[in-house]
């Protein structure tokens, strides 16, 4: 047993305490954590940063610090909850130090003092983050000497058994150096382990012996005591075991929660100066706030010599002035642009330095516009903004510059300052409802501007913001990824000891676990006993664990960027991709703070119009650009009235398309409307059948008061947009602006805090009672609201993507074959797969010609005949597919094909081709697989016979006579191939066949049956509403639109269209394994029809049979449940 | 019932009963996907809704498919296993053993069908041709009697009949020829260039046009040792000492092999009465006859010899291969450097111990300690059969001082204290008054929540005037004392 100091060496406690209490607060026992580590120590915290806050508060705590390991990712959330606790907060950062040659580790707390030491930690983790993969930081001590300015340290001691090596006493000596100035503390820990006596004499015997103080701390991991069962969970998790094998990796007690002062001064009663010191501590190490970051905008936007508001405001008159001119002289600057890009740039720079006031009065620009932007830009100077758009004009430029098509969307994105900045597309002159939603004065927040760019060129707009700005000072927002209940169950199952398969079938329908826990009916069905204790325990822990972070991702596309280097306002790691650094906080802690971000986005549908726009400019056609589309163009509404918008933008998906022909859009609004209402916001909170009625006129427009009225006209006295359900909780229930955009807040984030919202909607209740509005009114209005909460669309969102949806429509409409082809070539995107898009522009009676070594490239291509214009009057080209489309092939490969036809004309053989373009055998069978030499009249049979004689071991070069390809081989009498064989093998091969529909194949067994065509389902007579019918084909599409409850949307395709399926969700589960798996099906039911247009017809499936079962593995992939 | 197997956290069904594969159930599924399918299966028994598991174990197949082939000798010479569960057997000359190829067919099945075994079978001139035929082949046609009915016999079949590695038979299919007669009309010089080599072998292994050979099961030699008497023989010390002379010729036997026996069965055969069989199986192999004695001659001594016995036989059961060990010398054991040597030699006679104590008091009886990773006392170890497999990685003891003996269940015992929650100073404990001369603790532990209601106890390592160390704790729910263990 180690020796015990005699007790004459330890003081009273009571002299101690009373001596050194007073100076804090008199007659309260006092006392501060220091060591509280939350969830986003991944695995290991077992509380939420809130929950560690509220409970210090509740014991009347001094203060509480976050000492997360090597991570700040927390804080933020800490401070907040801290803040609204009235809890004074120290941030802090657990280290885990490499000390010496062997790695040995020690552990160091360390708090910042002020704002300069706080960015010496960001700059400490950064630099050890920045040196290793992602998610791990790599430090030495000697890092830790470089940035200690300003911080006070705790070392944590080893565990018992005490006494320490000299090792350790040689850190302790050598911190004890660096940190002067009494910065320096040991932390001491009472664990419970039946040693804690003997362990805190030692502790004080070192403190005396290297005279560096000791402080109190309970490190804490997890609130309360009752978070133990979790914290194990973690614990077992973290190290890929089951609580039963965990063993000595759990603790084995629960004494790393939160305790009362009053047990911390007992279990401390020996040594009260350490508690004293904690205290202390907390004092000096919350002196500094995160409220004392101030966020400082980027300095190169804006060029030396001039103001930013100056720049901003040239910039802007310029833009105004080119648009507008744009307008009235539009051919001629279309052949100015045809003539040199370069030039035009020029003509501009010089242009806007002297027009810059001669602008302003340019008379191109309308009256209106030219109002709102002399609004706006006093807005932005007043709020001092210029930079933030500087900015984002910057980001733009760049990629105008480099012809990758951009669009802008947000809140501010969609103001006259943006459209004349090039950062949207959407003209003010052309509708003008949107600009009330600017930035508002009263909020104090900077704007909102997200950019969307071609999904397959945002890479350089990235690399490009961090060659500018550097990555010191650029980084992507983190995501953080948090426990859902698919990933609770399937980690806590495993550690409770579930096998795999019993938790694969759990997570699978992990649904229950969202709502209402675990019904133990469902268990029994699954095959489970629901008494089980263990799936008690399950159910328990998957609820605590919900929302737990798990690890950092990186952002769709937030940017952060900085002044000062960012790195000195929070530290920067790795993500897990190649070339990207993200920063520990995620888009709410940026919020929080104030701290700017541009999302750059990638958006399929901007390549698919970019190349789009190329082929019509390759084929002789005028250079479009998004705001040279002719506007307002009827012949594209009667298209969208028609629902044939397959393919294009938004409007494409099933529900987008049923809901079309009711809505009728006929201008730009309208589509505005079309994008915002099919979301589940607006479905959940019902108020698209409103919408409907009132806009056919079945039902009156009344508002119930004047200023509902301003509010709501626009869309019939209906909420649609996120504004107006904020605008109303102002007009209607007496919010603040600030209030309304707390509340806007918390419908973005209703599913993490539903009782937010709750108190919310009381507010807006009795506010609206108190201004005279009936109880049902208002309890409506609040049901719309917290629909919002769902998936609210912003107004200003919707005009940004419906600008797209109509440029992409009216490429649809007048170049359907030039669209298709963009379409295919911008693959993967969108809703359809090119087997769709194909059968689509076929059914636009264009033609679409199979991939052919000697006619394809590798995207689709356009071929114009001169036979084919005479036949239609459209002169629409025929598509040639792209070999692109070939499953495994290389682009390389395909491109020096392409070369090699291009230089040396048509080839008659494969092996004169394969030796011209010396491709890999591999590449070669991958092309006769798919059938891509029919311009040779060799099969696909054929070819792959021809192919397989070919070697690349001996190359062709040297032997040309050996190769037993010059003689004439022998009928090698291969079988013939039936039609449908052929068709399963382009699908396999290209996932699509332009041969004949595989549906075509079971045509005649399925007439046998009595099955219906899916074109005769649009015919009144042959199938009236209501009527039973069978349909059969091939699965393309399964959805289960959250808000549907439950019900499957599901579309087949026969060779004569396409069928949509609603799946009530009874019938799914009892039919599952056909209609949750199946290719090919039957389905059994009766036919609904809208009555206000019978465009849309509806199968109401009572019964699924699979009918695929031979071959059908074959077919292409479908797309379930998106 | 499914078989599967365990890849990269998944598992996959191996192999399926008929109930199974007439629900839907495939090789190769994942065990999830057929669990969906098969309650929902009618002619899911009702009670076993729940399909019965297990782990594909192909060590076990590979041995039972051996065991197989060695009972298959009876019916031709030369068998060998194929693949993973297929026999291939040489019946040149067997057949009018059994008046014709069918017959011998259908005793076959039926001989397997005794083992409960199902089984497809054909007869061919070549194995290539057998293989085929019986794999995909019409179950009504199961003879080619003559080599040039091969091809016609095997036209109708799919290429993967003629024993295609997965990769040549997609290759063919891709060109259409899915069967084997468009297979054999394509030109044969055609093919080479373009298939493997695999390829003209297969083919002409099921032709004929090659040579096959099998590499039959080479049955083990059997370790017998037999001793016959004059007449029968009913002294206890004769029949001892024979079986003295009997252990040393059957170990000597083993020691050419260089086997020891796990289990051996020793029969007396009696005069005019049934004969007694004692069965011995220990836990290593062994070629001890002295080791074997002790263990055998209690059940000798036992045994009813009736009116004698005429014939003792020893016949090893199961054999196993032993290393040669030095196993003692007299200079090492004072060497230090030894320790390995020691510890083989102590694990012998370990497992020598043990073999006496199982044969003494039965193998219910003896139990073995093995200690097990657990803060809490009652579970940091656990009690399990001594032909246990000995732990991969013994696992750490606690670092903490524990009592040297547990008590079976916590004893109750009052506990003074000069104040609440102050220091332990007087102990009644088995009716004794004892002081305390120093505690020390607590040591918290929780309760494994996973197992049982949460608690807490806090344990104190005291020491009593009469030199006493106690482990004490405190039950946090009832407050209440116990004494779980002492230091001796």
């Amino acid at each position: 047993m180690p020796d015990l100091p005699s007790s004459k060496h330890v003081p009273h406690p009571h002299r101690r305490i009373d001596g050194v209490l007073h100076h804090h607060t008199p007659g309260v026992l006092s006392y501060a954590e220091i060591q509280a580590t939350t969830n986003f120590t991944f695995l290991t915290g077992a509380s939420h940063a809130e929950e560690l806050a509220q409970r210090a508060a509740e014991l009347g705590y001094r203060g509480i610090a976050i000492t997360d390991t090597n991570s700040l990712a927390g804080a933020v959330r800490m401070h907040v909850a801290a803040k609204e606790a009235g809890l004074p907060l120290a941030i802090g950062c657990r280290l885990e130090v490499i000390c010496d040659v062997e790695s040995r580790f020690v552990s160091i707390l360390v708090y910042p003092t002020h704002r300069e030491a706080y960015a010496n930690l960001c700059q400490l983790l950064t630099r050890g983050k920045l040196r290793s993969s992602k998610g791990k930081c790599h430090l030495t001590l000697h890092d830790l000497f470089d940035f200690h300015d300003g911080l006070l340290a705790v070392v944590i001691p080893p565990a018992p058994p005490l006494p320490v090596d000299d090792h350790f006493l040689d850190v302790l000596v050598g911190l004890k150096s660096v940190f002067t100035q009494d910065r320096l503390s040991i932390a001491a820990a009472i664990a419970f382990d039946g040693q804690d006596r003997e362990y805190l004499h030692h502790l004080i015997a070192l403190s005396d012996h290297v005279s560096i103080p000791l402080a109190a701390t309970n490190d804490v991991h997890y609130h309360a005591p009752s978070r133990k069962p979790l914290h194990d969970i973690l614990t077992c998790i973290r190290h890929g075991v089951t609580v039963d094998q965990a063993g000595f990796l759990l603790k084995p007690n629960a004494e790393a929660h939160l305790k009362s002062p009053d047990e911390m001064h007992r279990l401390f009663a020996h040594h009260p100066q350490a508690i004293t010191r904690s205290v202390s501590i907390l004092d000096r190490a919350s002196a500094f706030s995160l409220d004392e970051l101030r966020y400082e905008y980027p300095h190169e936007t804006c060029p030396t010599g001039k103001s930013p508001m100056e720049h901003l405001t040239e910039l802007v008159w310029a833009g105004a002035a080119e648009k507008y001119e744009d307008r009235e002289q539009k051919s001629e600057i279309r052949s100015q642009r045809s003539e040199s890009r370069g030039q035009r740039s020029e003509v501009r720079d010089q242009k806007s330095d002297a027009t810059a006031d001669s602008a302003i009065s340019c008379s191109s620009i309308p009256p209106a516009v030219r109002e709102q932007l002399k609004h706006e830009l006093k807005l932005i100077a007043e709020l001092d903004y210029p930079h933030y758009f500087l900015t984002v004009h910057d980001i733009v430029a760049f990629a105008r510059g480099r012809g990758i098509l951009c669009q802008g969307r947000g809140a501010a994105a969609n103001s006259a300052v943006c459209f004349c900045l090039g950062i949207t597309e959407v003209d003010p002159a052309r509708f003008t409802l949107l600009f009330e939603r600017f930035i508002s004065k009263e909020r104090d927040e900077p704007p909102d501007i997200d950019v969307d760019f071609e999904h397959e060129r945002r890479e350089e707009v990235i690399q490009y913001i961090y060659g500018k700005y550097g990555r010191h000072r650029a980084a992507l927002t983190a995501e953080v990824i948090t426990y859902r209940s698919r990933s609770a169950i399937r980690d806590v199952g495993k550690a409770l000891g579930l096998s795999l398969d019993c938790v694969d079938r759990l997570a699978k329908h992990h649904e229950w676990f969202d709502a209402k826990g675990i019904q133990s009916s469902q268990l029994r069905e699954l095959g489970f006993n629901p008494d089980d204790p263990i799936f008690i325990r399950l159910c328990f822990l998957v609820q605590q664990i919900l929302g737990f972070p798990r690890h950092l991702s990186q952002h769709v596309g937030g940017f952060v960027l900085t002044d000062r280097p960012l790195c000195e306002t929070v530290p920067i790691e790795n993500a897990a991709m190649q070339d990207r650094t993200i920063i520990e906080w995620d888009k709410d802690d940026i919020d929080a703070l104030g701290i700017l971000k541009v999302d750059v986005l990638a958006l399929g549908m901007l390549t698919c119009v970019r190349k789009c726009f190329d082929l019509i400019a390759q084929h002789d056609g005028p250079r479009y650009d998004m705001h040279t589309i002719p506007a307002e163009d009827p012949a594209v509404y009667d298209m969208i009235c028609k629902a044939d918008t397959l393919g294009v933008f938004q409007i494409e998906s099933r529900a987008q398309m049923s809901m079309l022909p009711r809505l009728r859009p006929r201008c730009f609004y309208d589509l505005v409307i079309e994008v915002a209402i099919v979301r589940p916001g607006p479905i959940q909170g019902g108020m698209v059948h409103p919408y409907l009625r009132r806009r056919t006129g079945e039902e009156a427009v009344s508002y119930p008061s004047e200023a509902i009225r301003e509010v709501l006209e626009r869309t019939l006295g209906v909420p649609l947009f996120q504004e107006q359900a904020m605008a109303m909780a102002v007009k209607a229930a007496g919010f603040t602006v600030g209030e309304a955009d707390a509340l806007r807040r918390s419908m973005a984030a209703w599913k993490r805090k539903g009782h937010l919202i709750v108190q919310f909607g009381e507010k807006i209740i009795t506010g609206m009672l108190a201004r005279g509005y009936e109880l049902e009114f208002a309890q409506r209005c609040f049901e719309q609201i917290k629909g919002f909460g769902e998936y609210g669309f912003p107004e200003s969102h919707s005009a940004s993507f419906a600008l797209i949806v109509y440029v992409s429509c009216w490429l649809k409409c007048h170049h359907p074959a030039l669209f298709a082809a963009a379409l295919i070539n911008s693959q993967p995107m969108g809703f359809y797969a090119p087997a769709q898009i194909v059968q689509d522009v076929r059914d636009h009676h264009i033609q679409v010609r199979p991939i052919d070594v000697n006619h394809s490239a590798w995207d689709c291509t356009l071929e114009y005949d001169a036979t084919a214009s005479a036949n239609t009057d459209q002169m629409n080209p025929a598509i040639r597919l792209g070999m692109r489309l070939v499953k495994g092939l290389r682009e390389e490969d395909a491109c020096r094909l392409r070369e090699t036809v291009m230089q040396q004309g048509f080839f008659r053989d494969i092996q004169s081709l394969w030796r011209a373009a010396s491709i890999p055998t591999a590449t070669m069978r991958r092309l006769a697989s798919a059938d891509a030499f029919g311009s040779m009249g060799v099969d696909r049979q054929r070819a792959l016979w021809q192919v397989r004689n070919l070697h690349d071991a001996h190359l062709p070069l040297f032997d040309e006579s050996i190769g037993g390809a010059d003689e004439v081989e022998d009928d090698p009498h291969l079988p013939a191939v039936s039609d449908s064989h052929q068709v399963l093998h382009d699908y396999m091969t290209t996932n699509l066949s332009l041969k004949a529909h595989p549906m075509s194949f079971l045509r005649s067994r399925l007439d046998a049956m009595g099955v219906t065509l899916h074109v005769d389902l649009g015919d009144p007579v042959k199938c009236p509403t209501g009527s039973r019918v069978q349909v059969a084909g091939l699965v393309l599409v399964r959805q289960r639109p959250g808000t549907a409850s439950g019900i499957v949307f599901m579309t087949l395709e026969d060779e004569t269209g396409i069928a949509n399926l609603i799946v009530r969700a009874r019938i799914f589960e009892r039919f599952r394994k056909a209609a949750a798996h199946s290719q090919i099906i039957i389905a059994n039911g009766t036919i609904e029809r809208d009555s206000t247009a019978g465009q849309v017809v509806h199968v109401l499936v009572q019964s699924i049979r699979d009918i695929g079962r031979s071959g059908n593995s074959l077919l292409q992939k479908q797309r379930n449940f998106h | 019932m499914l078989i599967v197997r365990t890849v990269a956290h998944r598992q996959l069904v191996v192999r399926t009963c008929a109930l199974a594969m007439k629900a839907g159930v495939k090789p190769g599924m994942t065990l999830a996907h057929a669990r969906a399918l098969l309650p929902a299966h009618p002619m899911a028994h009702q009670e076993a809704d729940e399909p019965c598991v297990h782990e594909h174990d192909p060590q076990r197949d590979r041995q039972s498919l051996a065991r197989l082939a060695r009972w298959a000798t009876r019916f031709a010479p030369k068998v060998q296993p194929d693949g993973e569960d297929g026999l291939l057997m040489d019946v040149t000359g067997c057949a009018h053993l059994y008046q014709g190829e069918q017959k011998l067919i259908t005793q076959l099945i039926q001989a397997l069908a005794q083992l409960k075994f199902t089984a497809l079978v054909a007869i061919a001139p070549t194995f290539g041709a057998a293989w085929a035929l019986a794999h995909h082949g019409d179950p009504h046609r199961r003879i080619i009697d003559r080599l040039d009915q091969i091809p016609a016999a095997l036209s109708p079949l799919p290429v993967e009949a003629l024993r295609l590695d997965e990769e040549t038979a997609d290759n063919l299919r891709e060109v259409a020829v899915r069967h084997i007669g468009q297979l054999l009309s394509i030109p044969r010089r055609l093919l080479p260039s373009r298939f493997s080599e695999d390829l003209m072998l297969r083919i002409d292994q099921a032709l004929g046009l090659a040579m096959e050979t099998i590499d039959p099961m080479r049955v083990p030699q059997a370790v017998i040792a037999q001793r016959s008497f004059e007449g029968p023989v009913r002294d206890a010390k004769t029949i001892a000492l024979a079986t003295r002379q009997l252990l040393d010729d059957f170990t000597q036997k083993l020691h050419q092999l260089e086997s020891g026996v796990l289990s051996l069965q020793m029969t007396l055969h009696r005069y005019e009465a049934d004969v007694v069989l004692i069965p011995l199986s220990v836990s290593r192999p062994t070629r001890d006859a002295r080791h074997l004695w002790q263990l055998l001659s209690p059940h000798l001594e036992r045994a009813n010899v009736g009116h004698g016995v005429e014939m003792l036989e020893l016949r090893a059961i199961s054999v196993a291969k032993v290393a040669h060990h030095q196993l003692h010398h007299p200079q090492w054991s004072t060497c230090d450097g030894a320790a390995p040597m020691n510890e083989a030699i102590s694990e012998q006679e370990r497992a020598r111990l043990m073999d006496v104590l199982v044969h003494r008091l039965g193998p219910d009886h003896v139990t073995q300690l093995e200690p097990m990773e657990s803060h809490l006392p009652e579970r940091a170890a656990r009690l399990v059969p001594v032909d246990h497999p000995p732990l991969t990685s013994p696992a750490r003891i606690t670092s903490h001082d524990r009592p040297t003996q547990l008590f079976d269940s916590p004893e109750p015992i009052a506990v003074h204290a000069l104040t609440p929650d102050g220091p332990v100073s007087l102990v009644q404990w088995r009716g004794q008054s004892l002081r305390v001369e120093s505690c020390r603790g607590p040591e918290r532990l929780t309760s494994q929540w996973w197992r049982e209601p949460t608690g807490s106890r806090d344990y104190f390592a005291v020491r009593l005037h009469t030199g006493l160390h106690l482990w004490l704790f405190r039950d946090a729910r009832s407050c209440r004392w116990f004494a779980h263990g002492w230091w001796a």
